[in-house]
C-alpha cells in the first residue's frame, strides 16, 4: 500500500530499477500503429532480445500514442531518442544486431524530412516534435500506460500527495482560478469556478465527479490517446478534483467505440486501488473517492454535459434547457463537476509546477481572470491532408500556420491549402487569409469557428466546401437527440438545401435561406450542440461563398467531388495503356487494351472514383 | 401488400370520367381555383377563386362555408344530392412555418343533426390537393357505382373510376390504394387516401380517414375528420375512397439518402424461448444489480453477447429493474450501438469522421455497399457482415479507416474493398496494408 509517507521512496527505487537497463524500446501501442501492426513489432522486439541473450539490458515497453502517426509503427530507443518509423517486422533484427549490439544505427528506417531531405536520427530533431510543448501528453512514449509503476517513477501522484498534506481545498481551487486553466472539452469554462460553483451549491452534500471522455467529434482523438497514453494521470486529476469539492464518487464516461482506452482505465482503476490510491482512505488519509465507469453507446449528444448525465442514469441521452447548470442539479440532481479528459490531465501538471509556470504560457493575462486569455496549451488532431498527420500538444496563440506547415509540414502530393476545420461539427472552417491567426479560445470564436475539443482538419484544393457542409449537417443529423424542434427539423431543412446545391439543383435564393434556418437554429436549439450546429454551413458561407454560387449557376464542382456535377474522363496525352484502371472498374465502364488509350463509357460509369484512385499518370481526370 | 394482388384489383377498374388539368404554382398561398366534382353527372370542373372570397371568407373553414352556401339552398338535408362535402386547407395550408398548417377543413350538413357541421383532420390530403393547385375542393351529387376520385397531379389528370375489388375498412383501403397508385416503393409518400369504411355506413358518427404513408413504419396510418357524422355523407354519395398523388416535390432520393429512413420494423424483433439464453440474460441484469442506472450497460452485454436486443430481453430487464418497457424501446432504438434487428458475425464500420470524410470515406461505402449487396445498416442475408457507417473510430491520422470486427484498418482504399471481404484472411493486416 502506498501511503503519503513512502510514495516517494516507492518511486525512486522504480526509477533505480529502470535506470538499471541500458536502453528502452519505446514501441507505439496506440490506436494507429496497433492498426499497422505494432503489437506484431512489440513482441518481435521481445523474441529478438531474448534470441541476442540481452534481454536484462533492455525493455521493450508499449507505450501509449507517440502522436506521430502518420509514420507508424515507430519505436524510441530510450533515453537517446533514436526515432525508428514504419517499422515491419523484418526490420527488427536489423534494429537489435546493428544498433544495439554494434552500436550502428539503421538509417534507412530514419524519419527523412521532405523539406530538407536530410536524415533525422534523433526524435527531438523532428520538426513534428520540436515545436511542441508538453503538458497533457508529458508522459506519452515514456511510459507504459499499463504499468502504474512507471507512472510512479515519473513523480505520478507526487501533486496528489502535495495537496493532501499542504494544502486545503480552497487553497487548490483558487489554484486552479488562477492558473487560468479553461475547458479543454470545448466550452472553454474555466475550470476552477466551475470547481466553486459545484462546492458552494453543494454546502457541504454530496457532490460528484465526472470525466468526460466521450469524445465524439469527428476528426478529434486527444482524448482516446491521453487515456491509452497515461491513464493516471486523469485519475490522479480527478482526485485532486474530488478533494477541491469535496467529492466521494466519480464516473468517467467514456465511448464505446474505444476498446482499447476503455481496457487500459479499467486496469489503472484496478491498479490505484490496489496500491491504495483510490477507495476509502487514500494514501491511508481520510480522503475517500472512488471512480467508476460508464460505457458510452454511441450518441454523439452524450458529450453535452446535461445528456451526458441523463445516459449515466440509465436514459435515452437528451439534453435538458439549462436554466439551471449540471455544476448545481448534475447527476442524480446532486452538484456535478465535468471536465474532459485532457482537463483532468492538466490538473497534477499546474499542482506540480505552480501557477507562474503555467500562466506563462499561453496568451492573455489570467491571474485576476481566467476569462481574459488563454494560458497553458492544447492538443490537437492533425489530421486530413496533411503530410504528418497525428497528435501535437503546443501552447495556446500559436498561429495556424506553424501548426499546419511546421510541425504538419504542410500540405502533401503538390497540392495547394483550401481550409482548416477546427472544433468539430460545431466549429468552422477557416481559409488561408486566417493562418497567421493565433490559436486559441477567443479568437477561434471570433473568425467563426470554435477551439471545440480539438480536432484540426486540413483540406486541400481536392476538398468541396459544399460538400464539407453537407457533411457536417448529415453527420448532425444523424446525431440529433430529436428532443427540440429547431435543431431537428432544422438542420434536416439545411441539409435538403445543400443536398440539392450538390446536386446541381440548387437555386439562388437558397444561400439566403441557409442563412435564415441558420439563424434560427442558432437562436432557438436547447443544448450548444444545437446552438452550435449551423457553424459549418455559416463559415463556408462566409469564406467560400464563390464555390457556392460556382454550384448553383455554373453547375460546377470545382473540385471534383460532386457526383453529379462531374464525369469522370481519361486524359489520351497522360494514359499509357497499363489496364489498372481496366482491371479494377466494377462495372466493367472502361474499355482498352495493353499499350492504348482507354475509354469511360459515361453510360455505364457510375461514378465511384475507383479508377481516378489507382491511375499512377494521372491519365483520369475530373470534368 | 403484393403489387400482385394490387395489380389484380386495378385491372377491374373501369373509368367513368377524366380530365386533364395543369399544375399552377401557387401565389401567395392561393392557386386561385377550385374543383368541383359532381357524382351524379360525373361532371368535373375548375372554378376560380375570386378576390372577394379570399378577403372576406378568409382560411379553410371560410371556403368551405362559402362554397357550401353556394351548393345549398333552405331544403337540403344531409343525404340530398346536392349537400355537398368541401375539402380546403386555407392559405397557410401545407407549409411548415406553423403548427397545424397541415390541417384540412371539412364542412357538410350532418346526418346527425342537419345543420351544417365542420371537422378538421391531418393526413396529406388537403396539402396535395393544394400543391396541385386548388384551393378547394367541393363534392356534390351520388353515383349509384360505388366509385373513387383520383386526382393525380403527376400526370396532371383527375378520373372517377369504380373500384369492385379493394377491401372496404379504411386501414386496408388505404395501403391497397396508396401501393396501387405509387410507381414505386419510394413513390408511396406521394400519395395520399381519404375513405370512411364499412361502420360509417350504418352509424349516423361516420368518420373520415385521411392516410399518408409512413416510410419509417412502411405502412399508410390514418387521421380522422371525427366530427358530425362526414364519413356517413361521404358513403351516402358512393364513394369509396379519394386518391391524391402529388408531384414529386420531395426527390426521391432525399428519401433514399435520409438515414432517417432506416427502420425498424417492429413486426421482426424477436423472442428468445430457450431457458439458457435467458438465464444468460438475467445473468447479466443481475451482474450490474438489477440497478436502473445501468440498464444501458446491460444492454450493450445483452447486444454484445446475442447481436440483437430481443422483446425478451427488454422484458426481464423490465421485470428485474423497473424501467418501463416503452422507454427501454428508446434506449434500444435512441443509442447507435444497440439494435433490435440481429446484426451479422461480423460488423464492418467505415468511419464517416471528418478526417475519413475528406480522404474518400463515401467511395469505401458505396464499394462496400456493391459487394456485399446491402445497404449501409443493413445485415446480409446469411448473417455474416453487417455494414454500418459511425462517426469516428479515432484513428484520423491513418484515414480512411474501417474496422472490421475488432481490427482496425488504416489507408483503406476503394479498391481493396473486395480484396478485404473475399480474403479469408482478413485479419491479417498485413496483408491488408500491401
Amino acid at each position: 500500500m502506498i501511503n503519503i509517507k513512502n510514495l516517494q521512496s516507492i518511486a525512486k527505487k522504480e526509477q533505480d530499477k529502470l535506470s538499471k537497463y541500458k536502453g528502452m524500446l519505446m514501441v507505439c501501442t496506440g490506436t494507429g500503429c496497433v492498426s499497422a501492426g505494432g503489437m506484431d513489432i512489440k513482441k518481435e522486439f521481445t523474441n529478438a532480445l531474448v534470441r541476442h541473450k540481452i534481454e536484462n539490458d533492455y525493455l521493450v515497453v508499449g507505450t501509449g500514442c507517440n502522436g506521430f502517426c502518420a509514420v507508424g509503427p515507430i519505436c524510441v530507443l530510450q533515453p537517446d531518442q533514436t526515432f525508428y518509423q514504419k517499422l515491419t517486422h523484418k526490420d527488427i533484427e536489423r534494429i537489435v544486431k546493428n544498433h544495439l549490439l554494434e552500436g550502428n544505427v539503421v538509417k534507412d528506417l530514419l524519419y527523412k524530412d521532405s523539406s530538407d531531405g536530410k536524415l533525422k536520427e534523433k526524435m527531438n530533431d523532428i520538426k513534428f516534435f520540436t515545436k511542441q510543448m508538453l503538458i497533457a501528453l508529458r508522459n506519452k512514449g515514456l511510459i507504459d500506460p499499463e504499468n502504474i509503476y512507471h507512472y510512479l517513477a515519473r513523480r505520478g501522484y507526487e501533486s496528489l500527495r502535495k495537496v493532501i498534506i499542504e494544502m486545503d481545498p480552497d487553497q487548490v481551487i483558487d489554484t486552479i482560478i488562477k492558473s487560468g486553466l479553461r475547458g479543454r472539452g470545448g466550452g472553454g469554462f474555466p475550470t476552477g469556478i466551475k470547481w466553486r460553483s459545484a462546492k458552494k451549491a453543494a454546502e457541504g452534500g454530496i457532490v460528484y465527479i465526472v470525466c468526460n471522455a466521450d469524445e465524439g467529434d469527428p476528426g478529434a482523438y486527444m482524448d482516446r490517446s491521453i487515456v491509452e497514453t497515461d491513464p493516471h494521470t486523469v485519475i490522479e486529476g480527478m482526485l485532486i478534483g474530488a478533494y477541491a469539492v469535496g467529492a466521494r464518487e466519480g464516473f468517467i464516461y467514456i465511448r464505446n467505440e474505444y476498446p482499447l482506452a476503455m481496457t487500459r482505465l479499467e486496469k489503472a482503476l484496478d491498479q490505484a486501488k490496489e496500491a491504495g490510491l483510490l477507495g476509502s482512505n487514500i494514501m491511508e488519509t481520510d480522503f475517500s473517492f472512488d471512480i467508476k465507469i460508464h460505457r458510452g453507446a454511441g450518441a454523439f449528444v452524450c458529450g453535452e454535459s446535461s445528456a451526458l448525465m441523463t445516459s449515466m442514469s440509465g436514459l435515452a441521452g437528451e439534453p435538458k434547457a439549462k436554466y439551471i447548470h449540471t455544476v448545481e442539479v448534475g447527476f442524480r440532481d446532486k452538484p456535478t463537476v465535468l471536465n474532459n479528459v485532457e482537463t483532468w490531465a492538466n490538473i497534477p501538471v499546474i499542482i506540480e509546477k505552480g501557477v507562474d509556470w503555467f500562466t506563462s504560457i499561453g496568451t492573455g493575462d489570467v491571474k485576476d481572470n481566467p476569462w481574459n486569455g488563454s494560458s497553458g496549451t492544447k492538443v490537437f488532431s492533425l489530421v486530413g491532408d496533411i503530410r504528418n498527420t497525428g497528435l501535437v500538444e503546443v501552447p495556446m496563440g500559436i498561429s495556424l500556420r506553424e501548426i499546419i506547415e511546421e510541425i504538419g509540414g504542410g500540405i502533401p502530393n503538390g497540392r495547394t491549402f483550401k481550409a482548416v476545420q477546427t472544433g468539430g461539427p460545431s466549429g468552422g472552417c477557416l481559409p488561408a487569409s486566417k493562418l497567421d491567426m493565433p490559436v486559441d479560445f477567443d479568437s477561434l470564436t471570433r473568425a467563426g469557428s470554435m477551439m471545440g475539443s480539438g480536432g484540426m482538419i486540413v483540406m486541400d484544393d481536392k476538398t468541396c466546401m459544399v460538400d464539407v457542409a453537407r457533411y457536417f449537417i448529415d453527420f448532425l443529423i444523424d446525431e440529433s437527440c430529436g428532443k427540440c424542434t429547431p435543431c431537428r427539423e432544422g438542420l434536416f431543412a439545411l441539409n435538403q438545401i445543400l443536398t440539392r446545391i450538390c446536386h446541381g439543383e440548387g437555386k439562388e435564393k437558397d444561400l439566403e435561406d441557409l442563412r435564415e434556418i441558420s439563424q434560427t437554429i442558432t437562436d432557438a436549439s436547447l443544448c450548444q450542440l444545437g446552438g452550435s450546429a449551423p457553424n459549418p454551413v455559416i463559415s463556408t458561407l462566409d469564406y467560400f461563398t464563390q464555390e457556392y454560387i460556382e454550384h448553383i449557376q455554373e453547375k460546377k464542382c470545382r473540385s471534383g467531388v460532386c457526383k453529379n456535377l462531374i464525369d469522370y474522363r481519361i486524359d489520351e496525352n497522360n494514359c499509357t495503356g497499363c489496364t489498372i484502371c481496366f482491371k479494377n472498374c466494377p462495372v466493367e465502364a472502361i474499355t482498352g487494351e495493353i499499350q492504348k488509350v482507354h475509354k469511360i463509357d459515361l453510360d455505364k460509369c457510375i461514378k465511384c472514383g475507383i479508377c481516378f484512385e489507382v491511375c499512377k499518370f494521372n491519365a483520369v481526370i475530373i470534368k | 401488400m403484393l403489387a400482385e394482388d394490387v395489380k389484380g384489383m386495378r385491372a377491374k377498374h373501369r373509368i367513368l370520367a377524366e380530365k386533364s388539368f395543369q399544375v399552377v404554382e401557387l401565389d401567395k398561398g392561393y392557386s386561385n381555383r377550385y374543383l368541383r366534382v359532381d357524382l351524379t353527372t360525373k361532371e368535373i370542373s375548375m372554378h376560380a377563386v375570386t378576390e372577394k372570397m379570399k378577403e372576406l371568407w378568409t382560411g379553410g373553414k371560410g371556403f368551405d362555408l362559402w362554397l357550401m352556401l353556394l351548393e345549398i339552398n333552405n331544403k337540403t338535408k344531409w343525404d340530398s344530392q346536392e349537400n355537398p362535402i368541401c375539402f380546403s386547407s386555407g392559405p397557410l395550408g401545407g407549409t411548415t412555418s406553423f403548427p397545424g398548417t397541415g390541417k384540412t377543413l371539412l364542412t357538410s350538413i350532418s346526418p346527425l343533426t342537419n345543420i351544417p357541421i365542420d371537422s378538421n383532420v391531418g393526413g396529406y390530403f388537403g396539402p396535395f390537393l393544394k400543391f396541385a393547385g386548388f384551393d378547394a375542393l367541393v363534392i356534390v351529387g351520388k353515383s349509384e357505382e360505388e366509385v373513387v376520385v383520383v386526382l393525380d397531379a403527376a400526370n396532371q389528370k383527375i378520373t372517377i373510376e369504380t373500384a369492385p375489388a379493394e377491401s372496404n375498412d379504411s386501414h386496408l383501403l388505404a395501403d391497397e390504394l396508396t401501393c396501387m397508385y405509387a410507381d414505386t416503393e419510394i413513390d408511396r409518400h406521394n400519395i395520399a387516401v381519404v375513405s370512411s369504411g364499412s361502420a360509417a355506413k350504418h352509424s349516423r358518427i361516420g368518420m373520415l380517414n385521411f392516410s399518408f404513408w409512413d416510410w419509417r413504419r412502411g405502412v399508410s396510418r390514418l387521421k380522422q375528420a371525427g366530427r358530425g357524422g362526414i364519413g356517413m355523407v361521404f358513403c351516402d354519395k358512393g364513394l369509396k375512397a379519394l386518391v391524391a398523388k402529388n408531384r414529386d416535390i420531395t426527390p426521391s432520393w432525399r428519401i433514399e439518402e435520409s438515414k432517417v429512413a432506416h427502420h425498424t420494423n417492429p413486426k421482426t424483433i424477436s423472442t428468445q424461448d430457450c431457458p439458457e439464453e435467458i438465464a444468460f440474460i438475467d445473468d447479466i441484469i443481475h451482474r450490474w444489480k438489477d440497478d436502473k442506472e445501468y440498464v444501458i450497460e446491460m444492454m450493450q452485454d445483452i447486444q454484445k453477447r446475442f447481436r440483437h436486443i430481443s422483446r425478451t430481453a427488454i422484458d426481464r430487464i423490465n421485470k428485474f429493474t423497473g424501467t418501463s418497457k416503452a422507454y427501454l424501446y428508446h434506449i434500444a432504438t435512441f443509442y447507435k450501438s444497440l439494435s433490435l434487428d440481429e446484426k451479422g458475425e461480423i460488423t464492418i464500420q467505415v468511419c464517416m469522421g471528418t478526417a475519413c470524410h475528406v480522404k474518400g470515406s463515401a467511395r469505401i461505402v458505396d464499394r462496400l455497399e456493391q459487394v456485399l449487396g446491402i445497404k449501409c445498416g443493413e445485415t446480409t442475408k446469411d448473417k455474416k457482415y453487417s455494414l454500418e457507417a459511425v462517426a469516428c473510430l479515432g484513428a484520423c491520422s491513418i484515414a480512411p479507416v474501417i474496422k472490421v470486427g475488432d481490427k482496425v484498418l488504416g489507408n483503406v482504399q476503394a479498391k481493396d474493398v473486395e480484396k478485404i471481404i473475399k480474403d479469408p484472411k482478413i485479419f491479417d493486416i498485413a496483408r491488408v496494408m500491401e
